[in-house]
């Protein structure tokens, strides 16, 4: 064995690639698959020019096939093809900033050269079925998923949901599996938060709430809920239908400005928000963190509703390599 | 100004998709999202059967002539309607007018 070997981790499963990486992703499982099967994805540390970027986390698309990440407290990200990323990172950036960057904007960037449409969502697998929580920050993605993960639940994406469709079915890959939660968010839980690795520093700190089992199988997306925030003493969960509910899909679209670029270069795949098999409904939800009990069990109940597509065991999909 | 002129397709205008919408097809039928002008819309089957049809480039009058050969009517029926059925798509960013 060769240094170079013996300091590399193992190979991990995201998204059903094989994903070869210089750093350490502790949200993803290990590669279980075909050991002969060569890396479909790989992360290099290297140099990145600079690009201006004006947001504290922005992706400037350069060309269908060539983009860089760039992370004011993580580094420069170059993503090409769909499969090479190169990640020039800051000396003293928090590891979990940059595994973050790793499986949050550099993954959805590359879902996105490879022609695969990303919800962003935290995904609950509540009875053999995927459930996709979204909403603008803030509005309690990961709170209800912290409850739901709390009840045995399992989570299958903290952030970036790559989907794919297979024989008229919605399929939701696996991503990051560590759930980020704000401290204030663990608090009012009442977890502890000693011991548990930091996401995110600063004003407003963010830990990972790390998952014991991992997933390297798609499962079967059956509900994406739309979370809204509104003056209201009571939730509504709604069913979104028409209009509504492509409007709903479509605010749900990973970072909606990289699926209007790719549009705009002409990634037809990317621009199908049908999602066949998928219920998708509103839920209006009060200022606050009352009711969140309510609001899983709600949500607990959407997904054992018989209505809903049933599948007890994940569905095997070989053709997810490209 | 040039907006205006984009709206003015003629029977020998060249138009094609312009990649600029995203689709959901759900319960038997579709809706369109024109991404700049970020409106929705639904057509009926026939509408859905020109769009469709934009995936390539083609010459408005051949566009006229297959449909009215395909649904056994007049063509100087259907011109109207198609000139007008595209006119709206152009306003709306949906097609490329050449």
């Amino acid at each position: 064995m060769t240094a170079t070997e013996a300091l590399r981790h193992p190979d991990y499963s995201l998204c059903g690639w094989r994903f070869r990486s210089e750093i350490r992703i502790a949200a993803l499982p290990e590669w279980d698959g075909d050991p002969d099967h060569l890396p479909d994805i790989e992360l290099v540390r290297g140099s990145v020019e600079e690009v201006p970027c004006v947001d504290p986390v922005g992706v400037i698309v350069t060309g269908r096939r060539e983009a860089t990440v760039v992370a004011a407290d993580a580094g420069r990200f170059a993503v090409s093809d769909g499969r090479r990323i190169v990640a020039d990172v800051h000396p003293d950036a928090l590891p979990g900033v940059v595994e973050t960057m790793a499986v949050g904007p550099v993954l959805g960037t590359l879902a996105y050269q490879r022609g695969i449409l990303s919800l962003h969502s935290n995904t609950i697998v509540i009875d053999g079925k995927a459930v996709a929580l979204s909403g603008r920050s803030g509005a309690g993605k990961s709170t209800l998923a912290a409850i739901l993960l709390g009840r045995g639940h399992r989570l299958i994406s903290d952030d970036v949901l790559p989907l794919r469709e297979v024989n008229g079915r919605t399929l939701a890959l696996p991503g990051s599996q560590n759930l980020r939660l704000w401290g204030e968010s663990l608090d009012l839980l009442g977890v502890d938060k000693r011991g548990l690795r930091r996401a995110a520093d600063g004003a407003r700190e963010k830990y990972f709430l790390p998952t014991v089992e991992k997933t390297t199988q798609p499962w079967p997306l059956a509900a994406l809920i739309w979370l809204e925030r509104a003056e209201t003493d009571r939730y509504f969960l709604r069913p979104s239908q028409g209009i509504f509910r492509t409007r709903a899909i479509y605010k749900a679209t990973y970072r909606q400005h990289l699926a209007r670029e790719f549009a705009a270069m002409g990634s037809r795949e990317i621009t199908n928000l049908s999602l066949p098999g998928v219920a998708v409904f509103d839920l209006l939800r009060p200022r606050g963190l009352d009711l969140l009990e309510e609001q899983a069990t709600a949500i607990e109940n959407l997904a054992l509703n018989d209505d809903l597509p049933t599948i007890a065991e994940p569905v095997q999909v070989r053709s997810v390599h490209r | 100004m040039a907006e205006e002129q984009g709206g003015d397709v003629q029977p020998t205008s060249t138009v094609s998709l312009a990649n600029n919408h995203f689709r959901a097809d759900h319960d038997g039928s579709a809706i369109i999202m024109s991404i700049s002008a970020g409106k929705f819309f639904s057509f009926d089957e026939i509408g859905f059967e020109i769009f469709d049809a934009l995936e390539q480039p083609v010459r408005v009058d051949q566009l006229v002539a297959d449909l009215a050969a395909k649904h056994s009517a007049s063509k100087d029926v259907v011109m109207p309607d198609v000139l007008k059925f595209l006119n709206k798509l152009s306003e709306n960013d949906l097609i490329r007018v050449e």
